[in-house]
């Protein structure tokens, strides 16, 4: 093996080549792995890097992907491929120019987000929203680890502003060509329609691509938690918040407010609250932050389901809480760690 | 007594890898010379009182200064004064002496009077006065172990006998190498062990000691109460063994049971901490007169064929302890008691001390791996439950390997959730990465940070949070910002302490 890697490390001299180094670099660690050793202590490192990281995420939404491919056929497919060529371009671009290693944080944003659409979105608006997503959402904020907002939910949000009709129409049941249907969430709040649960669970409904299959988010969820790679406080207090106040709710405005465990079954709210309120970068790193986070999107959440003109706010209620992500940092670290008088 | 169960939540507990060391203790042969620092364990540099060319017996004090905080130092062979020589000895310059030896075992006691005890082995301890142990003490050299040295009425520690509030005995075997206390403290090692501890009491009779030992050794635990049995003062408190536990401010802090500053710890609170291998010198020195100058070290790692034990003379250089057991054909990195937080060998030529317990060897991994980001992970270690490891208990491998590119952080929240201090090492490390280092951070309690390296090794993102947050101490210490606990102490000091304690921190930091 390292004879096959000092033989690619050839191309690092290749003239042709002298501006591509850092896609070079980064496929040459994909592949070789590294071979930098530790300086001083701790000698020796977790096993752990991003790009595991990341792989732990992308095998989460491994349930969800192959249940819409299954629902809504080989379209998906073409979806995501477009999404992850189109971001892939640009991410791969701002790095040429900022000599910089590509980051790996994409490979997830390039997934989730054609998982949020629905099925039968034109794939030119797949490119534009994706091109938007990671330009203004990511890489003007300086790259991962940097942005302020989670650039899925920025590329979904414009197209749904940008192109209203082309978004609502674009829903349709599973196995089912040419016709376009409501979803869930829709059909409560115009005609105050009852899914049965077990459609809702099982993803015989309407909806966007990746949040149908909930049985799948809920194990794709629980496998993020159990290998510690999202944090379980805000999935948990993002559900219990719109269980509690719509089990209140229900009770004072059953017209209105559904019960329970609609509101949990519909919409993108299990797959919003497990995959893209819980992307670290956009929440809040405080312990008690997320708490505070995964309240304020519950709380958000059901006010724009219940009283806006829109079905669904998973996505504007995140966002809004990504806007207020620093402000919710600063005022706990200032609560943690105000100066206590006569310490000693 | 048994002190109630404590939960702890941060930290993380290292288990079952790949070189552990086997418990065998075999004997090295004497060395032709050995190279003895003059300063050695707690205290400064002593005054040598032999000269080139003379006859020493193992055993012999050959340097002491009874004017400053010290404690003697032994000949550790029989032989020849050969030569003194200036030695960086880990940062630290001192005086060493090399001693040409003729390779004999024996040995006699410093304590001349007593020398039959040597042999006689019938001197019951419990006759000895608290000025008598603590004579032995002083002049068998064990005063030297410890953080704060062993208070006598000699200067061997800055300490008074009657300034000591708490002596902790540190059993917990939480680094990634330590073997349990159920296997070091075997039958006849405990009853000395036991022994160790009420000869300590007797001469710190206002003090109490605590025994923190990990929770699972159910076997050393009964016994211990057992064997303690009326002692109220002795307090055994069964922990989580979690690293880092096992270092001292976080060690004291969860015995105590408060906010333990990792400056001030022993002169504010008179808190001494000990671990195992001293309070079993402790027993041979002042039961059996045996100075010292021998240690038992263990090799440990995947860089050796055959991790043990070995007894050796404190002076011996580390190429002759690890000669013949090194792994051929790898790079093999020496680090000096922990991978976690101790310093590597750079130099194999320099002699061992008096305060050696482990001298770990692990693989360089400066090689690569196909794919490594997606194998399954049988043999890896991780925080993050993501490989095979962390479910099926393999015994786990361990080389330097950075394992992954440095990338921006992503606020995975890992160095939080193991951090056993109030920091969000993150947090701290980027203000001091951007520079913007001001008394800011010490409201953010960077002071606090025990430097465990526990963050940095955790990161997924590879970034080197421990060195940011000494890096920053370090400024503030330099722009003349000091921890507001540290301050508050030396004002209650009078003048001429305080000024010591200052130096004191700045030594801490620098280590």
């Amino acid at each position: 093996m390292n004879k096959l890697r000092v033989r690619y490390q050839k191309l690092y001299k290749i003239k042709l080549l002298m501006h591509f180094t850092t896609i070079i670099r980064t496929i040459e660690g994909i592949l070789f792995g590294i071979s930098t050793v530790t300086e001083s202590a701790p000698h020796f490192r977790d096993n752990i890097d991003i790009k595991r990281y990341m792989s732990a995420a992308i095998i989460a939404l491994v349930p969800s992907t192959v249940a819409a491919i299954y629902f809504f056929g080989l379209r998906v497919i073409a979806m995501i491929i477009v999404s992850y060529i189109t971001g892939g371009i640009i991410e791969v671009l701002f790095a040429l120019v900022r000599k910089k290693d590509i980051e790996e944080g994409f490979l997830v944003t390039g997934l989730i987000f054609p998982l949020v659409l629905p099925p039968n979105t034109p794939l030119w608006v797949v490119a534009v929203g994706i091109a938007f997503g990671v330009v203004f959402g990511k890489e003007l904020f300086g790259g991962t680890g940097r942005n302020i907002f989670n650039p899925a939910l920025v590329g979904r949000l414009f197209i749904t502003i940008s192109f209203p009709q082309i978004m609502t129409s674009s829903y349709k049941l599973p196995f089912v060509d040419g016709v376009t249907s409501a979803t869930p969430l829709v059909l409560f709040k115009t005609s105050h329609t009852l899914t049965p649960w077990f459609q809702l669970l099982f993803g015989a409904t309407a909806g966007s691509m990746g949040e149908t299959f909930r049985i799948g988010i809920i194990i794709g969820g629980l496998f993020l938690i159990l290998t510690r790679t999202t944090d379980w406080r805000i999935p948990i207090f993002y559900i219990g918040t719109i269980l509690g106040l719509s089990w209140i709710g229900h009770i004072f405005i059953p017209d209105k407010i559904a019960s329970p465990l609609f509101q949990l079954l519909t919409g993108g709210l299990l797959f919003g609250a497990f995959f893209m309120a819980t992307d670290p970068v956009t929440s809040p790193f405080t312990r008690s932050g997320k708490v505070i986070f995964g309240l304020g999107i519950g709380i958000f959440t059901l006010l724009i389901r219940v009283f806006s003109g829109y079905a669904e706010g998973v996505m504007f209620s995140i966002i809004l809480m990504n806007g207020f992500t620093p402000l919710i940092d600063h005022i706990v670290l200032s609560i943690k760690y105000r100066p206590v008088e006569n310490e000693r | 007594m048994i002190a109630k169960r404590k939960r702890i939540g941060w930290g993380r507990s290292f288990k079952n890898f790949r070189g552990m060391p086997r418990k065998e203790i075999t004997d090295v042969d004497i060395p032709e010379k050995v190279i003895i620092p003059l300063k050695q364990g707690y205290g400064e540099e002593t005054e040598p009182i032999v000269e080139k060319g003379q006859k020493v017996l193992a055993g012999e004090i050959i340097a002491r200064n009874d004017n400053n905080i010290s404690s003697p130092v032994h000949s550790s062979v029989n032989g020849v004064i050969d030569d003194f020589i200036n030695l960086n000895f880990f940062g630290i310059k001192t005086t060493a002496v090399i001693i040409k030896s003729d390779k004999t075992r024996n040995w006699i006691s410093p304590l001349k009077e007593d020398v039959k005890t040597n042999h006689g082995n019938d001197v019951s301890w419990e006759s000895f006065s608290s000025e008598e142990i603590e004579r032995r003490i002083y002049l068998t050299g064990v005063s030297c172990l410890g953080n704060y040295g062993i208070p006598t009425h000699f200067k061997s520690s800055p300490m008074s006998t009657a300034d000591a509030n708490h002596i902790i005995i540190n059993c917990l075997d939480s680094d990634v190498y330590d073997l349990e206390m159920t296997e070091i403290l075997q039958n006849e090692e405990l009853s000395k062990f036991v022994v160790g501890i009420k000869l300590l009491k007797k001469i710190l009779p206002q003090a109490v000691a605590h025994i923190a030992i990990n929770k699972k050794s159910k076997n050393i635990i009964d016994k211990l109460e057992g064997l303690l049995d009326h002692e109220k003062d002795i307090i055994v408190h069964p922990l989580e063994s979690k690293y880092p536990i096992n270092l001292d401010p976080v060690v004291a802090g969860i015995v105590l049971d408060e906010k333990i500053s990792p400056y001030t710890i022993h002169q504010n609170k008179g808190i001494l901490i000990y671990d195992v291998s001293t309070i079993l010198n402790i027993y041979e020195g002042v039961v059996n007169g045996k100075p010292l100058i021998e240690r038992i070290v263990a090799l440990a790692g995947e860089g050796y064929i055959d991790s043990h034990f070995l007894r050796v003379r404190i002076g011996i250089s580390f190429d002759q302890i690890i000669n013949r057991n090194v792994k051929a054909g790898y790079d093999i990195r020496f680090i000096l008691e922990s991978p976690l937080w101790g310093e590597k060998i750079e130099d194999l030529s320099l002699p061992l001390d008096r305060t050696v317990n482990c001298i770990v060897g692990i693989v360089e991994g400066n090689k690569g791996e196909f794919l490594s980001f997606a194998r399954p992970g049988f043999t890896k270690d991780s925080y993050s439950r993501t490989f095979v490891a962390n479910f099926i208990p393999f015994k786990k491998h361990i080389d330097t390997n950075l394992h992954g590119e440095e990338r921006p952080c992503i606020f995975c929240g890992y160095c939080e959730d193991v951090c056993p201090v109030e920091v969000i090492p993150h947090f701290v490390a980027k203000h001091v990465e951007r520079n913007l280092i001001d008394d800011y951070l010490v409201k953010y309690k960077i002071f606090d940070c025990i430097e465990c390296h526990l963050c940095t090794y955790v990161c997924p993102s590879k970034i080197r949070i421990s060195d940011y947050i000494r890096e920053g101490k370090q400024s503030l210490i330099k722009m003349g910002i000091e921890d507001p606990g540290s301050k508050a102490f030396s004002n209650e000091m009078n003048l001429e302490n305080a000024d010591s304690l200052n130096k004191n921190n700045g030594e801490t930091i620098n280590e």
